[in-house]
C-alpha cells in the first residue's frame, strides 16, 4: 500500500534521515519509534508531502508520490494527518472542522455524513461546539473525524497520544484501535512510547539516527532484537556474549539454575527489588539485572535461570 | 534546497521585493553615473558640511532620546509613585506629534516676538536667545523620538525586571550596579534596536531641519531636486545617506553581537519599589520635561488654535485635504498589510534560501530617507515615460506625478512596518494549522483565506492602522512624489506653516495628532502596559 | 491611466468652452482669490487655481508638454518666469492694455510676461543700533563695519538669488563672489527662517540689520499681532544705493502659456491684475507696489519715501541665477 525506499533527507549538512525503506500493508498499523530528534517527524512530513526527499522514494497505491523529480502536492495526496496539538482550526466549530475536506457536498449530504462520523467517534450532537470548549481527548477525536470524512488512503498520526493524561492514555488508545480496525485503516503512528507502540501496532519500525534499524513486530522486536541500543529502548534487557536477554527472564534460584552468580547489590524499588548479580557465561564475565522478591545480600552465591521463550 | 528556490509562490515574491526594493536600486544606480559640473560643485560646497551637520543632529538626538526613552522606561518599570500609569501612559505620547510640528510650534512659542520673548520683555529683561539653530533642532528632534525608544525599551525592561531583580537584591546589589551591570546590559538589543530606529528617522527628517536652517543630508537632496534641478546630484547625495544608514545597521548588527538569551517565561508579580519623598519628586520633574515639551504644550497649542482659528479653517479645502490624505493612506496602508501577508506567507511556506529573507529585504525601504525613496521613484518613473513617449509617441508624461507614484512611494517605504505585526501573527497562529488544512485538500490559497486570515483579523487591523499613521505623519516623500495641487495633511500644514499662516494650520495639526493616536490607544487596549 | 486620459480630456474640453481660465500660480495670498471673485463677477469667466511653487509649476509645465490645461503662469520672482521663458513654456501676448498698464522695464521685451506687482529688497534696520547715515549701498555691507550684523535668509530664497544675480551684472562674477564671502561672515547667525523672522531678530537685538522685501516690513507694521506690531515699531527703511544704480527690485509676474487654448480668456484675465481695481487691492491688502503707474502704493509704503530703482532689465536676473546660486554654495551661505 504505502512503500517508502531508500529515501534520504538532509538538513544544513545534517543527516535526517539515511536511506529509510519501509513498506507498509494495508491495513496495516505501523509505528515509527525512537528517541526524540531521531527523524521520526521528519518522516511523517515526507509522508505527507510536507518535506521534500533528496534522494529515494516514496509510492502509495502503486503511484509515486515523492521521488527527486516528482512531487504531488500534499493537499491531493489523500494521506489525513493528526497532528500532536490537533491543530483544529479555532475559529470554526466542530462541525465547520470535521467537513472541511467536504467541498462541493451538498448540505444535507454534508450534514449526514458529519452526524455519522461523530457517532463513529462518540461525539454525537457536538457539531455545533467550539474547540476551546473540548477536553484533550474530545480534540483528538475530532482532529481523527475530520481526517476520517476525507476517506484517506492513510492516516499519519505525530505523538497522537503525548499529551493525554497518562491515567486515560490506555483507554484512549483502545478506543482509537477499535475505530481503525473497524474501518480497516491503515495508520503510521509517530511515538517515543515503546508501550504505545507495542499496544497498537502490527509492526515497529524503530529509527536511530535517521535510519531504520529494526522493522519488525513487536513481539520479535522486543524478544530479538538486533543492537544493544535498540534492546535497551524497550525495557531493562541483560547484554551477555552478543545476545540481549530481557530482565523478566531471569530468575534467581537459591538451590538450581543455569549459570552460577554472585550478588553485587539488592536496591528495594517498591513493588520489588532490583538485584545486580555477576556470572560467568561461555567464559565471559556478564552483570545481571533480576527483579526478586526479597532481598539478598552481598556475593552471596545464587543460580541464574533464563528461560527461552 | 537551492539558494533560489523557483516555484509560484517564489517567484511571485520575488517579483514583489524586488519592485518594493527597485527605488533604492535606482538611486545607486543612477548615482554612479552621476558627474558633471553641478555634482563636483557639490561636493566642493556643501557635501562635507552636510554631512558633519548630519552627524552631528545624530549624535544629540541620540542622546537625548537616550536620555528621556531610557531614564523614563526605567522609572516606570521599576518604581511606583502616585500616578505612574498616567506617566507610562503620557511618556508615549509624543509619538502623535510629528517631529515638524514640534519643530514649528517652537519657532512660534519660543521665536523672536513670541509669546515667551515678550513676556520676558515684560519682566523687563531685553536680552534673549536665538532658537533657530541646531541645539533647538537636538532637543526637538529628541522630543519627538524618545518614545520609540520608551516603547521598546520598556518592553525588554518588564522582561529583565522579573528574571534577575531578586536575584540581585539577594546578592546585595546597590541599584545602581543593577542598573549598570545587568538591566542595560540584558536589554542591549531593544536598545541598539530602538536607537536604530531613532537614527532613521533622523536622517529621513526634513521639515524641521529646514525651518531651523541646519543643512542636513535630507534638507541637501531636496535642494538638489527643487532648487537646482539636479537629479543625478540628488541620487548622488541619497547614495550618500543609504551609506550612512548601512553603517548604522551594520553597527548595529555588530553590536548586536551572538546574544540569544532565551526569555524566560516568568508571571511572578514582584511588586514595585516604591520611592521615597526626594526620590519621587525628582522623578516626577525628570518625566515632566518630556512629556510637558514633548506633548502638553504642542497639544494645547494646537487645540487652542483649532478652537479660535476653526470657523476660517474648516472648509471645502479642509475637507478636500482630508480626502486626499485618507484615500491615498487608506489605499497605500491595504496594499501594504496584504502584501506583507503574503511575502511573509510565502517565507513560512518555502523558508529556504534567499526566500527566507524576502520579508526583511523588502522592509529596506523603511532604513532609506523618505526623500529618497521619492528621488528614486521619480527617476524611474520618469525614464519610463520618457521611453513610452519615444516609443509610442505621446506627447507628455503618463504615470509620473500621478497618485500611483505616490502609493507606490509608501508602500516602499513603509512596508517593514507591517511586516513585523504579521509575521508575529504568523508565527502565533503556528505552522501545524495550516499543514491540518493542506493535508485535507485545501491549497495555499484555500488554506490562507479560510484559516489564517480569519485568525489574523486584529493582527491585520494592527498593521493597516500602523502603517496609515506613518503615512498620514510623512512629509518629504509627499512633498517630492504628491500628484499636482494634491496635498496631503502633513503637506498643507508644511505650506501654512511656510506662508506665515502658522495659526491656521492648527486644524490641520490637529487631525494629524487625532489620527496618529488611534494606534496608540489600540495598543493600549491589548495592554501592552 | 483611463482616469488621466479622461480627465485631460475633461479639461481639455472644459478649456474650450468661453468662460473659463487655468491658472498656475505661486502667489498664496487669501486677498487673491478675492480679487478672483470680482473678476468672475464682472466677466463670467471662471478662475480654476493651482497653486505650487514656482519650481514645481514649471516643472509641471515641462512634464505636461502640449497638453497642459495651464493658460497662465504667475511667478512671484523674475527668474522663474526667464527660465520658463528659456524653456518654451510661454508664448507671446500683444495688448495695449498691458503696454499702458505696465511700464516698459517691468515686462518681457517680447512680451512674454508681465509684472504684476513690485517689491524692493531693502535693508531694514534697527532704529535704535543704526542711524541711517551708517547706510548706502549693498556693497558697503559686505564691510568689516557690519561683523556679526546682518540677519538675511537662506540661499534657498528666489529673492537672495535675484539679489546676487543683480551683483554679478553690476559688478561682475568675481566681486559678486567676494559680496557674497563678505556677508557670510558678517552673518549674526547661520540662515534660519524667512524674511518676516530676520525683522523680528534685529528688532529683538540679534543683528542690526536685515535684507528682506519691503512688502513683509509692511506685514509685520500692520500685523493682527500686537507683538508683532510692537517689533516693527523698532524697524527703520532704508533704500540702497541710490546714488549709484538704484535698489534692487524683483516682481511678481504673469504670463501666457504656450499650450493655452484659452488665451482670450488668459489675456483678460492678466489684464484685469493689472488694472487700477486690482492694482489699489495688491498695494493696499499685500504691501507691494503696484506696478500701474495710475495707483499709488499704500500710505505706509509712502511713508517711505519714494526711491530710485535699479532699471536693470528684468531678465537679466534670470540669466544668472545659476550663477548666483553656485555663489551662495561657494561661499558657504547655506
Amino acid at each position: 500500500m504505502l512503500s517508502i525506499q531508500n529515501i534520504s533527507k538532509s538538513y544544513d549538512k545534517r543527516t535526517i534521515l539515511d536511506s529509510i525503506s519501509i513498506d507498509v500493508g494495508r491495513g496495516e498499523i505501523v509505528s515509527v519509534l525512537g528517541k526524540s530528534g531521531g527523524g521520526k517527524s521528519t518522516l511523517l512530513n515526507a509522508i505527507a508531502g510536507f518535506e521534500r526527499l533528496d534522494d529515494g522514494f516514496i509510492s502509495l497505491e502503486g503511484q509515486t508520490i515523492s521521488a527527486k523529480n516528482v512531487f504531488v502536492e500534499p493537499s491531493k495526496r489523500g494521506i489525513g494527518f493528526v497532528f500532536q496539538n490537533y491543530a483544529l482550526f479555532p475559529h470554526l466549530n466542530v462541525f465547520e472542522n470535521v467537513s472541511f475536506a467536504l467541498s462541493g457536498a451538498s448540505k444535507a449530504h454534508k450534514k449526514e455524513k458529519i452526524a455519522a462520523v461523530l457517532e463513529l467517534i462518540n461525539l454525537s450532537g457536538y457539531e455545533k461546539k467550539y474547540p476551546h470548549v473540548l477536553s484533550g481527548g474530545e480534540q483528538q477525536r475530532v482532529a481523527l473525524a475530520r481526517v476520517l470524512v476525507m476517506e484517506p488512503k492513510l492516516i499519519l498520526f505525530d505523538e497522537a497520544f503525548s499529551s493525554v493524561d497518562t491515567v486515560l492514555k490506555a483507554s484512549i488508545q483502545k478506543e482509537l484501535l477499535a475505530i481503525l480496525r473497524k474501518l480497516k485503516t491503515t495508520a503510521i503512528f509517530v511515538t517515543h512510547d515503546p508501550k504505545e507502540a507495542m499496544a497498537i501496532s502490527d509492526k515497529i519500525a524503530f529509527l536511530e539516527n535517521g535510519r531504520v534499524v529494526q522493522f519488525d513486530s513487536p513481539e520479535n522486536i522486543y524478544l530479538n532484537p538486533v543492537s544493544k541500543d535498540t534492546a535497551s529502548f524497550f525495557g531493562p534487557v541483560n547484554v551477555c556474549s552478543g545476545k540481549y536477554i530481557r530482565v523478566e527472564k531471569c530468575r534467581l534460584d537459591k538451590s538450581s539454575g543455569d549459570f552460577v552468580s554472585t550478588v553485587e547489590e539488592s536496591v528495594f524499588m517498591g513493588s520489588r527489588y532490583e538485584t545486580t548479580v555477576n556470572s560467568t557465561i561461555d567464559g565471559l564475565d556478564c552483570r545481571f539485572l533480576v527483579y526478586t522478591d526479597c532481598r539478598y545480600e552481598k556475593d552471596e552465591k545464587l543460580f541464574l535461570n533464563i528461560s527461552e521463550f | 534546497m537551492p539558494f533560489l528556490p523557483l516555484n509560484r509562490w517564489s517567484i511571485q515574491t520575488y517579483f514583489f521585493v524586488l519592485t518594493l526594493i527597485l527605488p533604492a536600486i535606482v538611486v545607486i544606480v543612477f548615482a554612479f553615473g552621476a558627474q558633471g559640473e553641478t555634482l563636483e560643485h557639490i561636493k566642493e560646497t556643501i557635501l562635507a558640511d552636510v554631512v558633519l551637520n548630519t552627524l552631528y543632529v545624530l549624535l544629540g538626538t541620540v542622546s537625548v532620546a537616550s536620555v528621556f526613552g531610557i531614564g523614563g522606561a526605567y522609572l516606570t518599570t521599576f518604581y511606583s509613585f502616585k500616578m505612574d500609569k498616567l506617566f507610562s501612559f503620557l511618556l508615549a505620547m509624543p509619538f502623535i506629534v510629528p517631529a515638524y510640528i514640534i519643530g514649528f510650534i517652537y519657532g512660534d512659542i519660543f521665536g523672536f516676538y513670541g509669546p515667551v520673548h515678550i513676556f520676558i520683555m515684560q519682566l523687563g529683561f531685553k536680552n534673549y536667545i536665538d532658537v533657530l539653530n541646531g541645539y533647538m533642532v537636538v532637543f526637538i528632534m529628541g522630543l519627538a523620538l524618545y518614545p520609540y525608544v520608551y516603547l521598546i525599551v520598556k518592553a525588554s525592561f518588564s522582561k529583565t525586571r522579573s528574571t534577575i531583580l531578586y536575584p540581585a537584591i539577594n546578592l546585595g546589589a546597590t541599584r545602581t550596579k543593577i542598573f549598570f551591570r545587568l538591566i542595560i546590559p540584558l536589554s542591549r538589543v531593544s536598545i541598539i534596536g530602538a536607537l536604530t530606529l531613532v537614527v532613521m528617522e533622523c536622517i529621513s527628517e526634513y521639515g524641521v531641519m529646514k525651518f531651523y536652517g541646519v543643512d542636513t543630508l535630507s534638507t541637501a537632496i531636496f535642494n538638489a531636486w527643487f532648487g537646482l534641478n539636479d537629479p543625478q546630484s540628488a541620487a548622488y547625495i541619497s547614495s550618500i545617506a543609504m551609506i550612512f544608514v548601512v553603517s548604522v545597521l551594520l553597527i548595529e548588527k555588530a553590536a548586536r553581537g551572538k546574544i540569544s538569551y532565551k526569555s524566560e517565561k516568568s508571571s511572578a508579580k514582584i511588586p514595585k519599589e516604591k520611592l521615597g519623598f526626594i526620590a519621587g519628586a525628582a522623578a516626577y520633574l525628570f518625566l515632566l520635561i518630556p512629556i510637558t515639551f514633548g506633548f502638553l504644550i504642542p497639544f494645547l497649542w494646537t487645540l487652542y488654535y483649532s478652537v479660535v482659528y476653526a470657523e476660517n479653517i474648516i472648509d471645502m479645502e479642509y475637507v478636500g485635504v482630508m480626502l486626499n490624505t485618507v484615500a491615498v493612506a487608506g489605499v497605500s496602508s491595504i496594499l501594504i498589510v496584504f502584501g506583507a501577508i503574503f511575502v511573509s506567507y510565502s517565507a513560512r511556506i518555502f523558508p529556504y534560501g534567499i526566500n527566507k529573507y524576502s520579508g526583511k529585504i523588502a522592509s529596506l525601504g523603511y532604513a532609506l530617507p523618505g526623500a529618497v525613496i521619492g528621488v528614486g521613484i521619480l527617476i524611474l518613473f520618469s525614464s519610463i515615460d520618457n521611453w513610452l513617449i519615444a516609443k509610442f509617441n505621446f506627447e507628455s508624461m503618463l504615470i509620473g506625478g500621478t497618485v500611483f507614484a505616490l502609493i507606490f512611494g509608501y508602500c516602499a517605504r513603509f512596508f517593514a512596518v507591517a511586516i513585523n505585526t504579521v509575521d508575529g501573527s504568523f508565527e502565533r497562529i503556528g505552522i501545524t494549522v495550516n499543514k491540518a488544512a493542506r493535508s485535507l485538500g485545501a491549497s495555499h490559497i484555500k488554506t490562507l483565506l479560510k484559516i489564517e486570515l480569519p485568525l489574523m483579523k486584529r493582527a491585520m487591523l494592527f498593521a493597516f492602522v500602523l502603517a496609515f499613521v506613518d503615512i498620514v505623519k510623512e512629509l518629504p516623500l509627499t512633498l517630492i512624489l504628491r500628484p499636482f495641487n494634491y496635498e496631503t495633511l502633513a503637506t498643507k500644514t508644511y505650506e501654512m506653516v511656510g506662508s506665515q499662516m502658522m495659526y491656521e494650520s492648527s486644524i490641520y495639526v490637529l487631525s494629524i495628532m487625532v489620527a496618529a493616536f488611534i494606534p496608540l490607544f489600540l495598543t493600549i487596549l491589548k495592554k501592552e502596559y | 491611466m483611463l482616469k488621466k486620459i479622461l480627465l485631460i480630456a475633461f479639461f481639455a474640453v472644459a478649456s474650450y468652452s468661453a468662460s473659463e481660465v487655468n491658472v498656475y500660480s505661486h502667489r498664496h495670498y487669501p486677498s487673491d482669490e478675492e480679487l478672483f471673485k470680482k473678476f468672475t463677477a464682472q466677466t463670467g469667466i471662471k478662475i480654476n487655481l493651482v497653486k505650487a511653487s514656482s519650481d514645481e509649476l514649471i516643472q509641471r509645465l515641462e512634464k505636461e508638454g502640449k497638453n497642459s490645461p495651464a493658460d497662465v503662469l504667475i511667478t512671484v520672482d523674475v527668474a522663474r518666469l526667464y527660465i520658463a521663458k528659456e524653456k518654451g513654456l510661454l508664448s507671446k501676448l500683444s495688448s495695449s492694455v498691458l503696454d499702458t498698464n505696465v511700464p516698459a522695464h517691468l515686462r518681457d521685451k517680447e512680451g512674454h510676461w508681465y509684472a504684476l506687482t513690485k517689491r524692493a529688497r531693502v535693508i531694514a534696520y534697527n532704529k535704535e543700533k543704526i542711524k541711517p547715515t551708517q547706510l548706502s549701498t549693498y556693497e558697503a555691507l559686505a564691510e568689516p563695519f557690519f561683523r556679526k550684523k546682518i540677519m538675511v535668509q537662506s540661499s534657498n530664497s528666489v529673492y537672495n538669488q535675484s539679489l546676487v544675480a543683480s551683483m554679478i551684472v553690476h559688478n561682475g562674477e568675481t566681486k559678486a563672489s567676494a559680496w557674497a564671502a563678505g556677508i557670510v561672515k558678517n552673518m549674526a547667525r547661520t540662515p534660519a527662517g524667512q524674511d518676516i523672522d530676520q525683522l523680528r531678530a534685529i528688532a529683538a537685538g540679534l543683528g542690526e540689520v536685515a535684507i528682506v522685501n519691503t512688502y513683509y516690513i509692511g506685514q509685520l507694521m500692520s500685523s493682527k499681532r500686537p507683538s508683532d506690531r510692537a517689533a516693527g515699531d523698532y524697524i527703520g527703511v532704508f533704500f540702497p544705493n541710490q546714488n549709484s544704480y538704484g535698489t534692487h527690485i524683483n516682481i511678481s509676474g504673469a504670463g501666457i502659456t504656450a499650450s493655452s487654448k484659452n488665451r482670450q480668456n488668459a489675456q483678460k484675465f492678466i489684464e484685469f491684475l493689472t488694472s487700477v481695481e486690482a492694482q489699489k487691492v495688491f498695494a493696499e491688502v499685500n504691501f507691494e507696489y503696484p506696478v500701474n503707474p495710475k495707483v499709488q502704493p499704500s500710505a505706509l509704503l509712502k511713508s517711505w519715501g519714494n526711491f530710485k530703482e535699479d532699471m536693470t532689465e528684468l531678465g537679466k536676473y534670470g540669466a544668472n541665477n545659476a550663477a548666483a546660486v553656485k555663489i551662495f554654495n561657494k561661499n558657504g551661505w547655506n
